[in-house]
Parts: structure tokens; C-alpha cells; sequence
């Protein structure tokens, strides 16, 4: 109903210039369920009454209803308290937001030498009328996006650019919430699209999609960024498998560049494990390497492509990632010259632990054996020398040679196999007898050189009992240290049967160290010795009698056998490196970090109870991966639990390895190592490409337009503003007056005269 | 004596001008230990040591020629890790050594039981059967099957030897996956014992030498199958042995 009927009926003597709006209330202070119950009652009252009146006849019946109907209303609106509020209202202006990325990637220079963001100045300038108008039509606020949605004053605003992060679905989100119940004639964003969170388009339409008001997006397209190349992202598992094929997936990216083949380098550590072609020219391509991880532990694998002419980012041609390569099982090889009682429990206890996959070769008949039956009678199967020595060998964790000579089988040399393996991070155990070490004909060999002891000209092989003597690397080894916890080391050894068979050698070569020795012959030869060689580790054991503690306590000391295969446990775990036999543990908190970001390692330093050991000093230091000297160092030293934390602040982007050594009282207790990379800018490095596809999808969603940098500003529509602002306001009751009372004292009066005629009850 | 004592210590001799000791066996090497018990515990004096002969003859083990004669409940029992029990008629073992044998087996020895007079359910079977129940109270004797690796551990062996052939195959008591004891009623001792002079002891019937010279690949491959276990199940072993069986 119009205002000018309804106000001079309401209000006669209201101006009518003060209000030019209305709306119908309801101010009843009753509560809901009092009025539904009122409601209801009525409702039933009605109904009863339809029921006294079904004798009459309809045409008096349905006035009578209509009139009761009538009542009932009026009574409903009573308690309803109906009023009419009388506004003088005016329309609230809808906001523009204008929003700049502040990235550092908006600072990169384009063809023309120019930036991104002297472009974008350079644009709202050129386009200062169209900004004029909008301030005109709305309220014009300016902000910039990046790491955050910050306001700022100007426009152009002067920004700072460094914001390490384009998140655009992020941005898209704050909008939505940002226009819910807020009038948002228009969004204008200024940027390159360089998202660094990988967002997809069809996110970004999703997105775009639910903030309420139209984003008009200026932005730049591929031909506005100078040529580059990248290694944008390396993606593998997060894990490894030792000696397992891992796919490793490299995405290049080229922008501004002819189509041409590129060398696409792989290297683990600082050597190049391969090289590919990609063939380059326009957008992503990817290029997949597979390989197999070496060693287990964290390993530094970098992907690199050359630097082209004219390429404005050049941090961006290389990138590393930190893999972690575990083992699924220890897999051992163990060559036995015969068949004996040491061989036999020695497998046994290896096949026996799930960890292990073991591959055993035994020498079941020599050449010089009888043979008294023909070849197919016989179970026997050729030595395979060659597969095992050669394309087999570094799939193994761990090898053993169990009193083996290599003389019969002509495999001098793949000696040298064995040898370069062990340097290369593999293990090699060698188990005494009468045809290991010196009778074995080692001496000189290529084994000799990885050997913990000495040969060349020792005492072959004594057979004499004897109870073997920890050293005092021995009392501290855990390899050695095969009594219950809390008993002395040597306590363990007493309880043992004496040994009986050993071989001799001149002594530890130079870095080896011996846990047991043998007490009486001359020298008291290692008898259980070990050496770190190259990458790799060796263990000497020289005596085949070990069974002893397996099989012979059992019967003779009373024992279980347990401390046999402690020993043989440790000894397994200690070749291949396990990271739980370490007493100094160190890990990085993130393999990964940005510049401007502290390098972190959580540091536990074990006693020789592999409890917390509080006050232990620890030297580290943070070097570069590739030439492993010149770093910087720190000491600490650890609190209650044995640990402490590492930092280093201030790191140069590149590649480093965080060492550390820990100390007790002076005596060193063990070092580690691990990698971690240390990045340039993420935006820098990953996205320094413009992205138009994802800033057309961004105002295609949202109903806006897209106008690239190069193009001047289009007349922007706005949307209306739905809310508006109350000046003043009058309620004018409309149940309380005088009219109100006539109509229902009529409508009653004209009830009862008609349900007096009809005769109705 | 080490059937390679006399090459070994020349080399040793040679090499570094000191003796190896020469005076007993290599503690890693294979030595007979044959149980006595209150029976008659020896009824094939020199099997054994013609097994022990063989075997160094004929693969690269490395024995003791002279067994070890040992009481169950003796110490040196577990320097023995592979036991030979035979006899005829019955016998009996004390509660010590019952024990002991019960550990012995538990804890990764074996024990080949040779019945000399091969009577399945006769006084030493009976008592052979009865011991065991009391030695390994929850092993249960089972047939070892043909494919067992026991049949293939050095020799593919296709039939069942012995002095005579009085039943089909070798019974066995099953522990940890493995069969530590093995039992013969064909008097595999009988087909293996020589004279000092060199002659056969005992007819072997009805096969005749073949049967005989299966009887010692059957004791060739009970001493590798103590020895090596399942070593000739690996993976590696199956196509060669596939191959040879077809």
C-alpha cells in the first residue's frame, strides 16, 4: 500500500516529507508457545462450533461460520499486537576493494626490463579516471595480498614487495567471508597469478564462485615474464626402500624459450647419477628417473637444468630434496666354505628374525670329495659366482663369509667387487676356521684391505681353548655388550663356555678397533674386531666356535643361549648401520626450510646403558654438502634427558650436512650426521611464472572480466547495495484504537443476531 | 682323526712354521655323539665311524671319525649337536637324562634313532616310543613325507634304506619347524657297519649294494639335514632340483 494512503489514514497529522518507507510489526511481548496454544484453542473452538451448527441449514450456517472465523481472527490479532513502523530511509554506498600482490614475484622484471609491480603503477595511473568514477559510485579501499590481506592507504599504494606466499585460494576465501553481509559492488585484484600453493583451477572457480560480488581481475600473461627455465617440483614418496627401484618424478617448466632439448641432470649427493633429455618450449614437461637407493638413512638428491640465455631467475634452475630411505628387510648373503655347527646356528638365528631376507650358499662337496653318484642323483647346484659378485652384490645389506676360501672357485677377482661394495657402504662380515683369514689365502688380497686385522704371515689357526678378554672398547660396545643390562660386561663372558678354535693375525690395521681379544696367543690377536672403510663397515670374527655360546651354555652353563644371540644381533645391526645403535642421535626438525628460517635438529646423546646421558658435550657444526668443510659451529651440551637442541640462524640458501660428535668427560662417544637444504625465496624459486589461466578463472567464476596489464581498464559495473540506513522511524499501533473495538463489538452483535434467527445454539 | 689333518697342518707347517693342533676335532666339525643307555646301547659297533668316513669322503663336512660315546645326562652332550641312538630290545633312559635330552632337543639339537633289530612294535620300538613321550611330552611322531627336504638334502634320495626295508619311510617328531628327531626302523647302522678288515657285516636285503650305498645317502643326508636344515629348500635350489627329479 502506498505511503500517502496509508499515512494520512495512520498519522493525519505527520508530515509526509519525513518518511518515505513503511513496514508492518508485530510487538506482542506473549511468548511463542502461549500464542500457539491460543492459536489452537481458537482453532478448536471453531471446530466445535461447526460441529453444534451441522443441524441448520448451509445458507444460515456459512455466514455464521465466516462471522466466527472473523472473530477468532480479530481476537488472534489482539494478542498479536499488529503496528505499522514508519521509516525515513536512505541507501548504504557499496565498497570496492582493490587488491595488490605484493610477492616477491612481482618484482621480477619482464622482457622489457621493467617489473611486474612498476607495470602495475604504471596501470592504475594510466587508468586513474576509471578509479575516480568507482570512488564516485562506492566506497574505494585499497589493499595488498600476499602472505596476508593487509589494508593500505594510496593508489597506487607503495608497497614493499616481499611476501613469500600467493595464495590465492586463501585470498578467495577471506573475500567470500569479507562480502557476507557487507554490500561488495566490486572486487579489483592486481597480480601475476604466481600461485605458490599449487592450487588447481578448478579450486579456484569453486572459489571465485562463492564470493558475492564481481572480481575484475588486470593481470599477466606469459609473453609479460622474461624467458626462464625451472626445476619446479621433484615428487617421490616420502620414503625409500633400500636397494628398492624409486620413481622420482621432475616437473621443468619453461617459459620464453624455443622448443629444444634440455639435459636434465639427477645426482645423489655430488655425483650425477643421470642424465636425461627434455624436450622444452612451452609450458610443464615431466621427466622421470628411477633408481635405487644405496644406503639407508637420509640421502641429498638434486635435479638441475643449465641456465639459458637471458633468464631473469637462475636460483631456480636446480633444486634438491632430502629422501629417506629405509630398509624393508636386512638382506644378508652368507657363503659358507662347509657345512659346520658355527654355520648352522648362525642361519638358523638369521632365518629365525623376520627383519632378515638371507640368501646362504654352502659349499656342500669340494673338488676333492668322492663322487659316487651320478650328477642327477645329486641335489647340488652350481656356485653362482658371477651373479652374486656382480650384478646381485649391492643388493645385499650384509655379506658373510663364513669360513670360506675363494681359491677353488676362481673368483680372485671378484674380490675386488667385495671390496668396492664396502667401500661403497656395503658390509662384510668374515667368520673364522681353518679356511677363513690367513689359511684362506686373504693376505694381499682385495679383502685384505678391508679387513679390520692384519694378515700376511700370521699364526694360521690354533685350536686351543680359551676364555676371549673384552677390551675396553669391548666393555663399551654394543656389539660386546651381551650380559643383562646392569651387570658388569665381563660378567656376561664368565658365564659363557671358553671358545675353542682362532684364527691369528698380525693386529688391528690402522682405524679398527678389537672389542675381544684372545688372551694367550702371542700378541692376543683381535678376535672380535671391527672397521669403518670407506662408507661401507667390516667385522672380523676370528673363530668358528661361537656356537659355543649358543648351543654348549645351554647344556653346560645353565644358559639360554640368549647372549649368542645378542651378539650376533648387535654385531648384524651395527654392520648395517642401525640409527637405534647409535648413541648420538640427531634429526633435522624440517629437511627443508626457507631463507630467513633457523636450521633445527633435535640432538639425544645415549650412555652406555642407552638411557639419557645428561651433560654430554656436543660439537657441532653446519658445513656445505659439497665440500664438507668451512662451516660454522656450535657446542652444547644436553640437559636432564639426554637432549638438546641444535640451531643455526642466518643460513645461506644451498645444500648442508649438520654434523655432530658427542663427548663424555673427553672421551668421544659417537658422531652423525644429516642432511638438510636450505631454499631461496619459495616464489622465486617455484613460481616465477605469471599463471593467466588461474586469474581468468578467477573473475570468469565470479562474473568478472579479465584485462591483462597491457590493456587499459574497462568501465566496471557495480553492484547495487542491498542494505540501507534508517534516519528515523515512528510506530504507529494498530490494535489498540477505537475501530479495532467497533469491528469486533459489530462482528459480535451481527453473531449473536444471526445465531438468534437460525436458532442456532 | 680330521680326514684333511695331514694337507691342513703341511699348508699351516709351511706357511707360518707353527703346528695347528692336531690333537682332536675342529669345534665346528661334525663328531657322532651316541647316546648309552641301559640297553644294548651299541649293536653296530663300527656304523657309525664308516658313516663318519663316508660323509668326509664324499662332501666337504668335516667329522671325527671315532663317536663320541656319551650318558643323556652328561654335559658334553651339547658339544654334540647331533645324536645317534640305537640298540635292541628295550631300554630306559635316568629322570637327569631325560632332562637333559629334552633341553638338548629344545634348544636346537637332533637326534637319529636307528632300531637295530627293526621290529616296528617291538621292545625298542615300544621303548623308543615311550622315551619320547617322555623326553618331548607335546611333540607328536608324524611320517616325513618324500618332498621333505631331508630326502634332498645332499643325495636326491628316492627310496627308503636300510639293513632290510621294514617300513615304507623315516618317522619323525616335528619342533620349531623341524624334525628333531628321526627314526629309522630299517637298521640303517646294519647296512653302514664294516669290519676292520673291510668286509660288509651285514647282508643287506633284498636290494642287495644299491641298497646299501642308499642306506649311506640316507645318512649322508640325515648328517646334512642336521647340519644345514632347510637349507635346501631356498628358493635358489628348487628349479636345479625340479629339474634333476623330473
Amino acid at each position: 500500500m502506498s505511503l500517502d494512503i496509508l499515512l494520512p489514514w495512520l498519522l493525519p497529522e505527520a508530515d509526509p516529507s519525513l518518511y518515505n518507507d513503511w513496514t508492518l510489526s508485530f510487538d506482542s511481548s506473549l511468548g511463542v508457545s502461549i500464542l500457539l496454544s491460543v492459536a489452537v484453542l481458537v482453532l478448536l473452538s471453531l471446530l466445535a462450533s461447526a460441529w453444534g451448527l451441522r443441524r441448520i441449514s448451509a445458507a444460515r450456517r456459512t455466514p455464521l461460520l465466516l462471522l466466527r472465523v472473523g472473530i477468532a481472527a480479530l481476537v488472534l490479532l489482539y494478542l498479536l499486537e499488529p503496528a505499522i513502523e514508519l521509516r525515513a530511509v536512505s541507501p548504504v554506498r557499496s565498497k570496492t576493494l582493490v587488491l595488490f600482490d605484493d610477492s616477491e614475484s612481482m618484482a621480477l622484471t619482464g622482457p622489457d626490463g621493467e617489473t611486474r609491480w612498476s607495470r602495475v603503477r604504471d596501470h592504475v595511473q594510466t587508468n586513474e579516471d576509471r578509479f575516480v568514477r568507482l570512488q564516485s559510485l562506492s566506497n574505494l579501499e585499497s589493499f595488498r595480498f600476499s602472505d596476508a590481506v593487509q589494508p593500505v592507504e594510496g593508489l597506487p599504494p607503495a608497497l614493499t614487495l616481499g611476501g613469500t606466499k600467493s595464495d590465492f585460494a586463501r585470498l578467495l576465501e577471506d573475500l567470500a567471508w569479507q562480502a557476507q553481509g557487507r554490500d561488495l559492488g566490486a572486487v579489483v585484484v592486481y597480480s601475476d597469478g604466481a600461485d605458490t600453493e599449487g592450487v588447481g583451477l578448478e579450486e579456484i572457480e569453486a572459489a571465485a564462485g562463492a564470493v558475492d560480488a564481481p572480481i575484475h581481475v588486470v593481470g599477466f600473461g606469459y609473453e609479460d615474464a622474461a624467458p626462464d627455465l625451472a626445476v619446479k617440483a621433484i615428487r617421490a614418496d616420502d620414503f625409500a626402500f633400500v636397494h628398492n627401484t624409486v620413481k622420482m618424478e621432475v616437473e621443468i617448466e619453461a617459459r620464453g624459450l624455443s622448443t629444444q632439448l634440455v639435459p636434465v641432470t639427477l645426482k645423489r649427493g655430488g655425483s650425477v647419477l643421470e642424465t636425461k633429455e627434455a624436450r622444452i618450449g612451452g609450458g610443464s614437461v615431466r621427466v622421470v628417473f628411477e633408481f635405487k637407493p644405496k644406503e639407508v638413512g637420509k640421502e641429498v638428491y638434486g635435479v638441475s637444468v643449465p641456465i639459458q640465455p637471458e633468464e631473469a631467475v637462475t636460483s631456480n634452475n636446480a633444486k634438491s630434496i632430502v629422501l629417506r630411505v629405509i630398509r624393508d628387510r636386512i638382506r644378508v648373503l652368507q657363503v659358507a666354505g662347509r657345512p659346520s655347527w658355527d654355520v648352522r646356528f648362525l642361519r638358523e638365528l638369521l632365518e629365525q628374525n623376520p627383519n632378515i631376507d638371507l640368501i646362504s650358499f654352502f659349499i656342500l662337496r669340494s673338488t676333492t670329495d668322492v663322487q659316487k653318484a651320478a650328477q642327477d642323483e645329486l641335489a647340488l647346484i652350481p656356485f653362482p659366482v658371477n651373479d652374486l659378485f656382480t650384478t646381485e652384490l649391492e643388493t645385499f645389506d650384509v655379506v658373510i663369509y663364513q669360513n670360506f676360501t675363494y681359491r677353488p672357485y676362481r673368483m680372485a677377482h671378484y674380490l675386488r667387487n667385495i671390496r668396492q661394495y664396502v667401500l661403497d657402504g656395503g658390509s662384510f662380515l668374515m667368520v673364522g676356521g681353518d679356511q677363513s683369514f690367513e689359511p684362506g689365502w686373504y693376505a694381499g688380497t682385495p679383502i685384505a684391505d678391508i679387513l679390520p686385522v692384519r694378515l700376511g704371515g700370521a699364526l694360521g689357526w690354533d685350536e686351543a681353548d680359551y676364555a676371549p678378554r673384552l677390551t675396553d672398547e669391548g666393555r663399551q660396545h654394543p656389539i660386546t655388550r651381551i650380559g643383562p643390562p646392569g651387570l658388569p660386561p665381563s660378567t656376561a663372558y664368565a658365564r659363557l663356555p671358553a671358545l675353542s678354535g682362532a684364527n691369528g693375525s698380525l693386529g688391528l690395521v690402522p682405524g679398527a678397533r678389537a672389542l675381544l681379544v684372545h688372551p694367550s696367543l702371542p700378541g692376543n690377536p683381535p678376535l672380535v674386531s671391527i672397521r669403518d672403510v670407506g662408507r661401507g663397515r667390516s667385522m672380523a670374527v676370528a673363530t668358528d666356535s661361537s656356537w659355543f655360546w649358543r648351543f654348549v651354555a645351554v647344556g653346560e652353563e645353565g644358559r639360554a643361549g640368549r647372549e649368542y644371540d645378542r651378539f650376533w644381533n648387535q654385531s648384524l645391526r651395527w654392520l648395517i648401520r642401525d640409527p637405534a645403535l647409535s648413541r648420538l642421535r640427531l634429526s633435522a626438525r624440517h629437511p627443508v626450510v626457507y631463507k630467513g628460517e633457523p636450521v633445527q635438529a633435535d640432538v639425544t646423546v645415549l650412555g652406555v646403558d642407552y638411557r639419557g646421558l645428561e651433560g654430554a658435550e656436543v660439537q657441532a657444526q653446519l658445513v656445505p654438502f659439497d665440500t664438507r668443510t668451512e662451516g660454522r659451529s656450535t657446542t652444547l651440551r644436553t640437559g636432564a634427558a639426554g637432549t638438546a637442541v641444535l640451531e643455526f640462524e642466518d643460513v645461506e640458501p644451498g645444500t648442508y650436512v649438520m654434523r655432530a660428535e658427542a663427548f663424555d668427560e673427553n672421551e668421544r662417544l659417537a658422531q652423525a650426521e644429516e642432511p638438510v637444504i636450505v631454499e631461496a625465496s619459495e616464489v622465486e624459486r617455484r613460481s616465477p611464472f605469471p599463471r593467466p589461466q588461474l586469474l581468468e578463472a578467477m573473475a570468469k567464476a565470479s562474473g568478472g572480466s579479465f584485462t591483462r596489464i597491457s590493456e587499459p581498464l574497462p568501465e566496471l559495473e557495480l553492484e547495487e547495495a542491498r542494505r540501507v540506513e534508517v534516519d528515523r522511524s515512528r510506530v504507529v499501533p494498530l490494535w489498540d484504537g477505537f475501530p479495532f473495538l467497533l469491528l469486533l463489538t459489530a462482528l459480535l452483535g451481527l453473531e449473536w443476531w444471526l445465531r438468534r434467527r437460525a436458532g442456532a445454539p | 682323526m680330521r680326514r684333511r689333518s695331514f694337507l691342513q697342518a703341511g699348508a699351516s707347517l709351511a706357511l707360518t712354521g707353527a703346528g695347528a693342533g692336531l690333537a682332536r676335532a675342529g669345534a665346528a666339525d661334525l663328531r657322532f655323539g651316541q647316546l648309552r643307555h641301559d640297553g644294548l646301547w651299541s649293536p653296530r659297533p663300527n656304523a657309525l665311524r664308516r658313516l663318519a668316513w663316508e660323509i668326509g669322503q664324499r662332501t666337504s663336512i668335516e667329522v671325527d671319525l671315532e663317536p663320541s660315546v656319551l650318558d643323556a645326562d652328561a654335559a658334553e652332550l651339547f658339544r654334540h649337536p647331533l645324536l645317534y641312538l640305537s640298540g635292541t630290545g628295550a631300554f630306559g633312559f635316568s629322570e637327569a637324562g631325560v632332562r637333559q635330552l629334552r633341553r638338548h632337543l629344545t634348544f636346537g639339537g637332533m637326534l637319529l634313532v636307528d632300531s637295530a633289530d627293526a621290529r616296528p612294535g617291538g621292545p625298542f620300538d615300544q621303548s623308543v616310543r615311550a622315551l619320547m613321550g617322555n623326553v618331548l611330552p607335546r611333540g607328536a611322531w608324524a611320517e616325513i613325507p618324500n618332498e621333505h627336504v631331508i630326502y634332498k638334502s645332499f643325495y636326491l634320495v628316492p627310496t627308503q634304506a636300510g639293513r632290510v626295508l621294514r617300513v615304507p619311510s623315516l618317522e619323525g617328531v616335528l619342533l620349531d619347524e623341524r624334525y628333531a628327531v628321526v627314526y629309522c626302523q630299517n637298521d640303517l647302522g646294519g647296512a653302514w657297519a664294516r669290519d676292520a678288515f673291510g668286509r660288509w657285516e651285514y647282508e643287506v636285503t633284498p636290494g642287495g649294494e644299491r641298497q646299501r650305498e642308499m642306506a649311506f645317502r640316507l645318512g649322508v643326508n640325515i648328517a646334512m639335514y642336521s647340519i644345514c636344515l632347510d637349507y635346501k629348500d631356498d628358493l635358489v635350489h628348487t628349479p636345479f632340483i625340479l629339474r634333476r627329479r623330473r
